[in-house]
């Protein structure tokens, strides 16, 4: 008797093609190691650009100052932790609550620049610290709705990639 | 789900902190002092007139930009033109100060100014530069003009160093108002 239940699922048959996997692991691993990489080297532009986005105190200064040094070495780890597979999963987490973060603090600032002028909201531009300079906000904002999605890949994906993942743990990895 | 995401990305956390403040500690320019406050302003006297009686009355303390207050002498660019070609520049009497950092101060500065790059003190006030700011009557402190507010930090970063406010003039405008009205610049370092 044939075997009457359904197929897996379109999104299902496409994660195990392992192309979206791989197209995020890429993607978000070079991008965040270049953001990283760019405000780590310049510690005080970046800290200027945090302080934009008003949101911390600027006393006691610990929360900003820490920010600004911490979060481009996150970035850096995060992205090589997803180049080279081992913790992808919770790299993938953490880079979406950054994402997430970023975004929402870009959107607000960009608000604030609208009701200040009479600009339409997508011809506002300004440097939003992430490191690729002054950039057209709703561009960025739907870049990394993109870059969401492709975290949401990296944590919900049944994929099994050859990572380092398996040399450290001592499970095997099952097919 | 806890155990292999929740702990290693608290993991990935703290080894990035690790290794940031590691890096921050070593390296020679830009690190960041982390109990600093950087944007700190002194704050505006409760009687604005007290700011500096010898000052021309016309003058007043004033707001820049999204209303950041202080209480330091703005001067426009009239004002900081007859300044930089007062006799008193070549006596010391009177300095100006750029408050930017080595690329915008190479790039272009007032003629004869000492730069204190705002963020990296302790690498632009030494002995020589205190003596500077003590020998001075008056202090021409400017930055970017526009929305730079380095100028005003810097300020208030002086008076810890036992400048007198009276002494400081606040040049809001900046570079970007002197390069515009074509006054002269020098590139490079003094």
């Amino acid at each position: 008797m044939a075997d009457a239940s359904p197929g897996p699922s379109l999104l299902k048959r496409l994660d195990q093609t392992h192309v979206p996997i791989l197209i995020a692991h890429a993607v978000l691993g070079v991008m965040f190691i270049e953001y990283g990489v760019i405000k780590a080297g310049h510690p005080v532009e970046f800290l200027k650009q945090i302080r934009e986005y008003h949101l911390f105190a600027e006393s006691p200064p610990y929360f900003i100052n820490l920010t600004a040094v911490v979060l481009p070495w996150i970035e850096m780890v995060c992205g090589l932790m997803l180049l080279t597979g081992l913790w992808h999963r919770a790299a993938g987490a953490v880079t979406l609550l950054m994402l997430v973060v970023f975004t929402g603090a870009i959107f607000v600032r960009a608000v604030g620049v609208y009701h200040q002028g009479d600009d339409p909201f997508c011809t506002i531009e300004f440097d939003c610290g992430c490191g690729a300079g002054v950039i057209l906000i709703c561009k960025k904002l739907l870049t990394n709705s993109c870059l969401v999605a492709l975290s949401l890949i990296v944590i919900l994906s049944k994929a099994r990639l050859a990572t380092l993942a398996p040399v450290l743990s001592a499970r095997r990895a099952v097919e | 789900m806890l155990k292999s995401t929740v702990i290693p990305a608290i993991a990935i956390v703290v080894l990035s902190a690790l290794l940031g403040l590691g890096f921050n500690a070593v390296r020679a320019k830009n690190r960041i002092e982390i109990p600093r406050n950087y944007f700190k302003v002194a704050a505006v006297p409760a009687d604005p007139t007290a700011v500096d009686a010898s000052q021309d009355p016309t003058v007043e303390p004033s707001a820049k930009g999204d209303g950041v207050a202080h209480p330091f002498t703005v001067v426009t660019t009239d004002e900081a033109l007859e300044l930089s070609e007062d006799g008193g520049r070549y006596s010391g009497e009177i300095i100006f100060v750029d408050a930017r950092n080595d690329a915008h101060y190479e790039e272009g500065h007032i003629p004869g100014a000492y730069q204190i790059d705002h963020y990296n003190l302790d690498d632009y006030i030494d002995e020589a530069m205190l003596a500077r700011l003590d020998g001075a009557d008056i202090i021409v402190v400017y930055c970017g003009g526009g929305d730079c507010e380095d100028s005003i930090y810097l300020s208030s970063a002086l008076l810890e160093f036992d400048v007198p406010i009276d002494k400081i003039r606040l040049y809001e405008d900046g570079m970007a108002a002197w390069t515009e009205q074509g006054l002269p610049v020098d590139e490079g370092r003094e």
